[in-house]
Parts: C-alpha cells; structure tokens; sequence
C-alpha cells in the first residue's frame, strides 16, 4: 500500500496575522505514517516573511521526521517572487501543480 | 364607613408616604410603605410588584409576611393570576378564598392566606405595579378597604415612580453611554455615529459599531433590536460583542449574520432584530454587505451621486431557523462615503416606506464628504430638534481620498501591520502604481514595518510611522520607529531584509539616537514611460 502524501491548498494572503495558525495547521497536515507534505500555493496572493519562515520551519519539522516536503508555486506574481527571494528551493521541491508534487514525492 | 374611623384611617394614610420615607432607598421605602399599609388595614402580608420595562410581567419588589416572594423573584405573567388580572382590568380585585380562586403564585397558597385584596398601581394612566393584601383569616374585603388600600397605593405609585425615575434615567445614561461605543481612529477611514433616544424611553434598541479587521478592512454595523427598555438594551450589548467575534474570526457578512440568528434564537426566544454588517475594504475597491430586515445603506461617490444599495431581502434575526443571509458586494471607491442608518431616520407615519429613502437619498446627494457634518446634518434635518417618537441611530463612513505626502502613524504592534498595508495599497494606486508594484512595494514596507514593531520596547517607542511621498525619481516610503536597530537575530531571521533589498530599487538604513528609519525606494513602470 502506497503511503499518503496530504495536500494543503492555502489561499489568500499568507501574512503575519496568520503566520500563527497557518504554523499550527501545516505542522499537524502530516502524519509519520504518510510519504510527505505538499502545500499547494496557487492560489495565495501574497505571502510576507512572517509566511515564509512558516514554509522553513515546516520544511524543518519534516526532515527531521523524515518526509518530503513539496510547495507547488504559481507561475509569475508575488508569491514567485518572494519564494525566488528567500530560496525556497534550499528546503522544498518546487513545482507548477499539486499533482506533479505528489508524483515527485512519490517518485523520491 | 362609621366618621371616626374613616378619620382615623385617613390620617393613618398620610403616614404612607410621609416625608421620612422620600430619604430612604427604593427597596428599604417600599418595605416601610408596606408595614404602614398591613397595620391601616390590620392585615397579616403585604407585597409590590412592579411592571417589567417590557410589560410583560409583574415581578416582585417588596412584601411583607411574604418575603420568600422576592427571594425568589416571583414573576406573574400580566393578565393571568391575581396580580396579573389587577394590572390588566386595572381595578381592584378581592378574593374571598384563595382555594378556590384563579392563583398563580405557590407562596400565596404556602403561606395559608384565606382572602386578598388588591389594587392597582397608576402612574399618569400608566399601570407600574400592583399592591396587593391579604389576610390569614377569612375576610370579606369591602368598599371602604378596596377605597383605602387604592388611596395608599396612589401615593406609593408616586413616590416609587419618582424613584424609579431617577434612578433608572441615572442608569439609563450610564448603561447607554457605555454601548454606544467609541469609534476608531483609523488611517484611511473617517467615521462619525450618532444615536438620538426616542422621546419616550430613555432606552432604545438601536446600536452601531465600527472596528478594524484583522485583515485591515473596516467592520461596520447598525442594527435594532425590537423592543425598548434595559432588556432590549442588554440584548443589544450581548449582540454587539458577538457580531466582533464572528467578524474577528474573518466570518463574512453573510455568515456572520447566520450565526447572531441562530445565537439570538437561543438567547432570548421570541425576540428579533433587524441588522446590517459590511466589511468596507477601500483598498480593492470594494465592500461587501449582508442585512437582516434592515433598510439598505447609502453610498455617497467622489462625484456627488447618492445611490441606495440594492440587496437581496432578507428576514430580521431570529425570525426563522437556520435563515440564510445573502451577502452584495458594492464599489467603494477614494472619496466615497456609506451611510448605515435605522428607520427612525426614514420612517414617517402614513407615509410609503420609498418616499422615506428618496427623501434621504436627495438630502444626502451633493452633500459634504465630512462625516460629522453629514451625520449631524442628517440628524437635523430629518429628525429635528423636537422629541423623536422612534429612537435613531447613523453611522458615516468616509474614505478619503490620500494625499501625497502622506504619513501615518499606528501602534507598534504586529496587529497595525495588515492595517499600514491596506493604507499603503490606497496611497501607491492613487500614486499610479501598477498592481504588481503595489503587491511588492506594499509587501517590503510590510517588511519594514514587522522590524519597526520588533524594535519598539520602552515607553518611548510605542507608535511607528510611514510617511510616502512620490516625485520623479519614484515612490519613497520612510518606516521610522523610535527604537534602536536590532541585526536580525537566528536562522529565520534575516528573510524581511532579503525581501526589502529583493523588491525595491534602494533600502537604505537610517540609525539616529532618536530611533530607526528605513528608506524605501521604488521607481514606478508609468514614470519610467
């Protein structure tokens, strides 16, 4: 049986008035038992440092459990952008859809 | 009734409300008036009741021989039982046998009391209360006793709605005084409220309140709960504090207002409200608006046109379970004002309730953009000076237009940052910015800001400031805080700078002993052009 790999599709804006609970409820997505985490980001229009750092300390919290960690980006725009800046890259697979996140998790 | 006797009862009736009593509090005065009356008619208990504000009930204020009766807040419904009867047929009513008469109240029974007497309390044509007698033994109450016991009761109802009077209306303007809430004060928004009481009760049910969201939009709302009086008062203090904690939680209008009905339903059955609540966000141009049997809100544009919002029809609160609220989205554009209101502003009687809008509509089209003097206008006009018979309520909202340059000021806490945000998305698209350069300008002076909260400790430097400015080298916004940099500290740190440089042109870091500036700049695509 293959493992589990939750998809969490964030809207909106990712800022930090909701840095605390979008924290929360990323770190309890994901169970041991599943393969990895893909956060889905199509639909976010903005997302600050206080969101980014949310992405990070995942991205943290799941290496040391041992899972994958996907973020599927939006092609263009701010949210591109700001994970371009901060280098989202270093910690999270990238990629344009949920679906490919997934295969890729799968895949790894 | 034998001369001597009737003299002496008549003095005896002087001693009811003599001087002495007028100084003592209301409780202590009626239970004094009490002991008088069971010795002018030799009868073994006593006992007020008072009329509720909304009529619907006696409750029991004073007795004597039947103090368990405002122990337990005895409440008899008006029209049923003893008491109830005497208020509604206001005439007195005598029961030769308690057994076998129509009694609601158990402690009557309780106490073995044989025969009763009572009368009606008036206040100006008004029934306030009951004062009721009774006796242990057998007695046939006759005229001449129902003819005393009124004459007491007379003076009782005078002197306890003098002290009802007073003490109430002291109440009234504390309670009230303390619901009608003070406004915020918000960068971007210009509000005014007025609520005038109808002439007829110092207590009404209407209410308005206006509070940032965490997203930085605007909440506003004004609503009237059916009824007058401290409870309908009450409800709408209960009602008030839990629209703010559906709408903080980020419910929208429409689900806000599905959740009071339900809430109100179980709060106070049988009780309804009319309400309206919106989230003005001037920032994307818009607001969104739900209402419960509520007249719809007006928008005064930049041009001087007045419109009445149309929105679906939708019942008041409460009126039907699980009541689906459909929500309007309006453009509200820089410049533009809303107008919320509660009928008594519109309604006049036999008049259709349109010509009431259209009256409004034209008063309010072409009229000035300051908030105060619209609301005030309003108030005069079409309330007047005179004694309104409805109470009435208004709350103005402008945007104002921003200007260049502009500065504002918010506390130095996390809370302020969405809010500078929506502030500085207005400032940069009225400054010809495109909506990508906005996003990003608004996200690094969001940046800028986070750092200016995080610096703020000591009692010096509890606010920070943007102040933005275009010329025609770009936009530059200046975050200043009045306290000492601090290098990022830890791993996760350091991104709010990396996103600063990343997303302007310049950033450059100002450190005085007075605090912290950090210099944002950013030429637009349209000048470059």
């Amino acid at each position: 049986m293959s493992e589990g790999v939750p998809i969490v599709r964030l809207d909106g804006e990712l800022d930090i008035s909701r840095a605390a609970s979008l924290r929360t409820q990323l770190l309890r997505a994901a169970g041991n038992r599943d393969a990895g985490l893909v956060v889905d980001l199509s639909d976010a229009t903005y997302m600050d440092s206080a969101g980014v750092n949310v992405l990070f300390e995942v991205a943290e919290a799941l290496k040391e459990r041992q899972l994958e960690f996907a973020v599927v980006v939006p092609d263009g725009g701010l949210v591109e952008r700001v994970v371009t800046l901060v280098d989202l890259s270093s910690v999270a697979r990238l990629h344009r859809s949920a679906d490919a996140a997934v295969t890729d998790i799968r895949g790894g | 009734m034998r001369p001597r006797i009737a003299e002496e009862r008549l003095r005896a009736l002087q001693s009811v409300t003599d001087a002495a009593l007028s100084h003592l509090p209301l409780e202590q005065m009626l239970t004094e008036l009490l002991a008088r009356v069971t010795d002018l008619l030799s009868v073994s208990t006593a006992a007020i009741l008072l009329l509720e504000d909304d009529g619907s009930a006696l409750v029991s204020r004073a007795a004597k021989g039947l103090e368990e009766e405002v122990e337990r807040q005895v409440r008899i419904p008006f029209g049923r039982g003893f008491a109830g009867r005497i208020a509604a047929t206001r005439r007195p009513v005598v029961v030769l046998d308690v057994d076998t008469a129509d009694i609601v109240n158990p402690i009557l029974r309780e106490k073995g009391l044989r025969s009763l007497l009572g009368v009606p309390l008036m206040l100006e044509s008004r029934v306030i209360g009951v004062l009721h007698v009774g006796s242990l033994s057998p007695r046939q109450f006759d005229d001449d006793d129902a003819d005393l016991l009124q004459r007491a009761g007379d003076r009782a109802a005078l002197a306890i709605g003098g002290r009802l009077a007073e003490r109430e209306r002291g109440l009234a303007d504390a309670f009230q005084r303390s619901l009608i809430p003070p406004l915020p004060t918000l960068p971007g928004f210009a509000v005014a409220g007025r609520y005038r009481p109808a002439a007829s009760a110092a207590l009404g049910g209407d209410w308005y309140d206006a509070f940032p969201l965490p997203s930085g939009a605007l909440g506003v709302a004004i609503g009237d709960v059916v009824g007058r009086g401290f409870q309908a008062a009450a409800l709408m203090g209960q009602l008030r504090a839990a629209l703010r904690a559906y709408a903080i939680d980020d419910w929208s209008p429409g689900s806000v207002l599905g959740r009071l009905s339900t809430l109100l339903r179980q709060l106070q059955p049988g009780w309804g409200a009319t309400l309206l609540y919106a989230v003005l966000e001037p920032h994307a141009g818009t607001g969104t608006v739900a209402r419960a049997g509520h007249p719809p809100p007006l928008v005064l544009d930049a041009d001087g046109r007045a419109r009445l919002l149309e929105l679906p029809v939708a019942v008041p609160l409460a009126a039907v379970r699980n009541a689906v609220y459909e929500e309007a989205r309006f453009e509200l554009g820089s410049g533009s004002t809303v107008v919320l209101y509660t009928d008594g502003l519109i309604e006049r009687p036999e008049e259709p309730l349109d010509a009431g809008l259209e009256r409004l509509r034209n008063l309010v089209e072409d009229s000035t953009h300051d908030p105060h003097r619209l609301a005030d206008g309003l108030m005069g006009t079409l309330i007047g000076k005179g004694s309104a018979t409805d109470d009435t309520a208004v709350l103005v909202v402008t945007i104002p237009v921003l200007p260049d340059p502009y500065t504002v000021r918010l506390p130095a806490d996390p809370d302020s940052i969405p809010l500078m945000r929506r502030t500085m998305e207005r400032w940069l698209d009225g400054a010809g910015a495109s909506r990508e350069e906005i996003g990003e300008i608004t996200l690094a002076c969001s940046e800028a800001c986070a750092n200016a909260v995080e610096h703020a400790y000591g009692p010096d430097a509890t606010e920070f400031e943007v102040e933005a400015s275009s010329s025609a080298m770009g936009v530059t916004l200046i975050v200043r805080d009045a306290g000492q940099w601090r290098a990022p500290r830890g791993v996760n740190r350091g991104r709010g700078l990396t996103l600063m440089n990343g997303l302007m042109d310049n950033v450059e870091l100002h450190r005085s002993c007075e605090g912290t500036a950090v210099h944002l700049t950013r030429r637009l695509a349209a000048q470059a052009a």
